[in-house]
């Protein structure tokens, strides 16, 4: 009896101490001499492209009989990155945007990708800003997929109740600061909404003010390097001017909503209802009609107004981003993948069907289906023939009405700034609180708000930076 | 005592794998827990103070900090704030949350009819999770018309408050939102506790003429007192963590006014990717925490020894 009730106790413990390590340990290795890869922000069977991806997947696999795709439906976004790259589970393949990319290459989860990038041709093809934007000491560790440049949405509702649109039917763009708050006023007069909003948490506040500063004058870095040591420099008459300006867009000509811990979804809910009628951003935001059935003809977009000193943008985009420790054969099989659905300097059947139907796709879900884009390729340089291509799939799959957005497409007029250098989330976090203090407090002075971020920032962040 | 102190004592002439294989069951059944314990608690916690001495990229150790990490975050320039802010929430915690739920459970306690309805009705708000309960919070506190709160107040006449915009009133706002939140499991608790006085120590106070209050003192309060102690302890540790709500509702602003240690080491792991000085701050936390831990088992010792 007491042997008995040992066997008991020990099947017990041992079944009890598995299930504990139950999900852990290597899956699916291959055993066949096939190479898997896995390729992330797959298409959730609800969205319009998902059908799209799974025949993409299907002709590919038949087409390299020795590469098997599996798909992973998550996403980048900053709360899960790094406990899914921690754990081994990120896809071999992810998305995410120019922002991004620094940190990331710190935390060692992107695989370096020279050779691919180099043999390709892609390297050599990019714009010098992108190219050291994925580079560090001399390596490449990501695939730029597109590029962007913000501009002013438009709410077309608002603009047309604010009687702010031309006889052609075009919304009347501001073209200066002075004017965004100049058309604001009229717009909460006639119809009692915002005339613009601004982000004011995670970061976004301070990601979206860089574009008014650097309007007013400001150092287009935030800092300078001297000597191999860094010291901020947003304390200047300019910043000053950039941040009383924010302040008195809402004090002064009432153009904001009173909220002044505002996020970014919030901020394209406001939009997306009528509740604001522009705000900065990077076409296009699918959000606007998917989550909130706002009309995709309600929507115009304008180039980024001018401030005294002129009229400078922030360039974005999206990046394909291979694991970190993938082998030779894991990274070929990838660039094979990018290289068939799209992402690529090079031009194939595939590529085209590819990139044709995913236009169609979005025109079909009622969503703006093609705007121009800036070229990510070097303008001195051979354009990438994709490019060309691209060019041509936007002009026959516009489903809006082009005049809508004439005025951002014009990239001649703009000037394009890199993010600053270094620390620049937290560069991002010390303006978001500067900007949520002058949004809630009339009498906050913009004086000492900068001065005390800049002196935390440089005591917190550039006195301890190692490069 | 004696004989049960020597058969506790190891007998000196079994040897230790006789220890072992003659509790052998017991010590199997012991092994999950033991895992569990070990992977899930001991292992973290001691993966954490290591890591915090180290330079790591992502979670990975590239080498030695010494105390780099402890000297960027006590020499950061809002660690006092942050620190102070998370001393705040506490405080508020126990000025909103503590008396309250006792008090409630008390009355429940008293209460003849309804007592069903009154309990569920408490307890709801627990059922909600903790993003949506501050979600529902963050749209009655907008500061602009639309606003719930603002709406009462402009019913009866008197105007806009900025609610979680006013770095004054950000803290207790948060607090309240979270009391209103968790209240009702510390309430089940106090009620679950009030049910186990014997009823006929009421009856015997209700014969000599005890009225509500002194009921209160003489026969309730006696009761109950090593679990307010208890909660008080798991209120201050609990509290001390907050992150969620802060993170929801403010992100920590306006101008850091509602950042939290919580929300900061969150944010330096996961925004910043500093996963050195995220886990730095925990330790700071556990700290300081420990240090709460070790006062409140003193003061249960004097609670026991009292009694």
């Amino acid at each position: 009896m007491k042997k008995f009730k040992r066997i008991i106790a020990l099947g017990l413990a041992v079944t009890l101490s598995c299930s504990l390590f139950a999900g852990c340990g290597k899956k699916d290795e291959a055993k066949d001499g096939k190479v898997t890869i896995t390729v992330g922000d797959w298409p959730t069977k609800e969205e319009p492209n998902y059908e799209i991806y799974q025949e993409m997947k299907e002709k590919f696999e038949k087409k390299y009989p020795n590469i098997k795709i599996k798909t992973d439906e998550w996403g980048y976004s900053v709360n899960s990155f790094l406990q899914k790259a921690a754990s081994g589970q990120l896809p071999s393949i992810y998305v995410t945007s120019y922002t991004e990319i620094k940190r990331i290459i710190d935390t060692g989860y992107a695989a370096d990708v020279t050779k691919n990038m180099k043999e390709s041709g892609y390297a050599d093809k990019l714009r010098d800003s992108i190219r050291d934007l994925i580079s560090k000491d001399g390596k490449i560790y990501a695939v730029p997929s597109n590029a962007y440049v913000m501009g002013l949405y438009i709410n077309m509702n608002l603009f047309k109740k604010a009687g702010l649109v031309n006889e052609d039917g075009t919304p009347k763009v501001p073209k200066t600061w002075e004017e965004v708050a100049e058309y604001s006023q009229i717009i909460r007069k006639k119809t009692g909404q915002a005339g613009f909003v601004l982000p004011t948490m995670g970061n976004c506040g301070g990601w979206h003010f860089m574009n008014i500063a650097w309007g007013h004058g400001v150092n287009k870095q935030f800092m300078n390097k001297k000597d191999g040591k860094w010291t901020t420099d947003f304390t200047s008459k300019e910043a000053i001017d950039a941040l009383k300006y924010v302040q008195d867009l809402r004090w002064k000509y009432n153009a904001v909503p009173e909220n002044a811990l505002m996020d970014h979804n919030k901020m394209l809910e406001l939009f997306a209802t009528d509740q604001a009628a522009m705000f900065l951003a990077a076409p296009s935001w699918h959000q606007l009609t998917d989550a909130y059935a706002m009309d995709k003809d309600d929507i115009a977009v304008g180039s980024m107004p001018a401030g005294p000193a002129g009229k400078y943008t922030q360039m974005g985009g999206e990046l394909r981003v291979l694991k970190g420790g993938l082998s030779e054969e894991e990274i070929d099989a990838c660039f094979k993948w990018l290289d068939f659905s799209g992402v690529s300097t090079k031009l194939t059947e595939d590529s085209m069907e590819s990139m044709e139907k995913e236009y169609i796709a979005n025109a079909d879900a009622n969503r703006v289906a093609a705007i121009k884009t800036f070229s990510m390729w070097d303008e001195d340089g051979e354009i990438a023939e994709i490019e060309k291509y691209r060019l041509e799939l936007i002009e026959k799959h516009r489903n809006t009405d082009k005049k809508l957005y004439a005025d951002y497409e014009d990239f001649s007029k703009i000037s394009i700034v890199p993010e600053p250098p270094i620390n620049c989330q937290q560069l991002y976090a010390a303006l978001d609180g500067c900007i949520q203090k002058v949004l809630s407090e009339k009498n906050a002075d913009p004086e000492e708000l900068l001065k005390k971020a800049a002196s935390d920032f440089q005591t917190n962040y550039l006195d301890k930076a190692a490069y | 005592m004696k004989a049960l102190s020597n058969s506790l004592a190891p007998n000196k002439r079994m040897p230790r794998k006789g220890f072992i294989l003659r509790d052998l069951a017991a010590w199997m059944l012991m092994v999950p827990t033991i895992l569990i314990l070990y992977f899930w608690i001991i292992r973290p916690i001691a993966t954490g103070i290591i890591y915090s001495f180290c330079n790591l990229q992502g979670f990975e150790v590239i080498g030695f900090a010494g105390l780099d990490n402890y000297r960027d975050i006590l020499s950061d320039t809002r660690f006092a704030q942050i620190l102070s802010n998370t001393m705040k929430y506490v405080i508020w915690s126990l000025i909103i949350g503590y008396i309250p739920p006792m008090i409630v459970a008390v009355l429940l306690n008293e209460m003849v009819h309804a007592k069903g309805f009154f309990r569920f009705s408490i307890y709801f708000p627990c059922m909600i999770s903790s993003i949506a309960a501050s979600l529902i919070w963050y749209y009655m506190y907008l500061p602009d018309a639309s606003g719930l709160l603002n709406r009462a107040l402009s019913f009866i006449g008197m105007s806009k408050f900025d609610w979680l915009q006013n770095e004054n009133a950000v803290i207790p706002l948060i607090v309240l939102s979270s009391t209103w939140k968790g209240f009702g499991g510390t309430m089940l608790m106090y009620l679950a506790s009030l049910q186990g006085v014997n009823q006929e120590l009421y009856d015997a106070s209700l014969v000599d003429g005890a009225g509500f209050i002194r009921r209160f003192r003489t026969v309730t309060f006696p009761h109950i007192r090593s679990i307010m102690l208890l909660f008080l302890i798991q209120q201050i540790i609990g509290v001390f963590q907050i992150l969620t709500e802060p993170m929801t509702m403010t992100g920590g602003g306006p101008n850091n006014a509602s950042m939290s240690m919580g929300l900061w080491s969150y944010n330096n792991a996961f925004v910043y990717f500093n996963t050195g000085h995220s886990l730095t701050i925990s330790v700071v936390m556990f700290l300081i925490l420990i240090v709460l831990t070790f006062f409140y088992f003193a003061l249960q010792k004097k609670v026991a020894a009292d009694e």
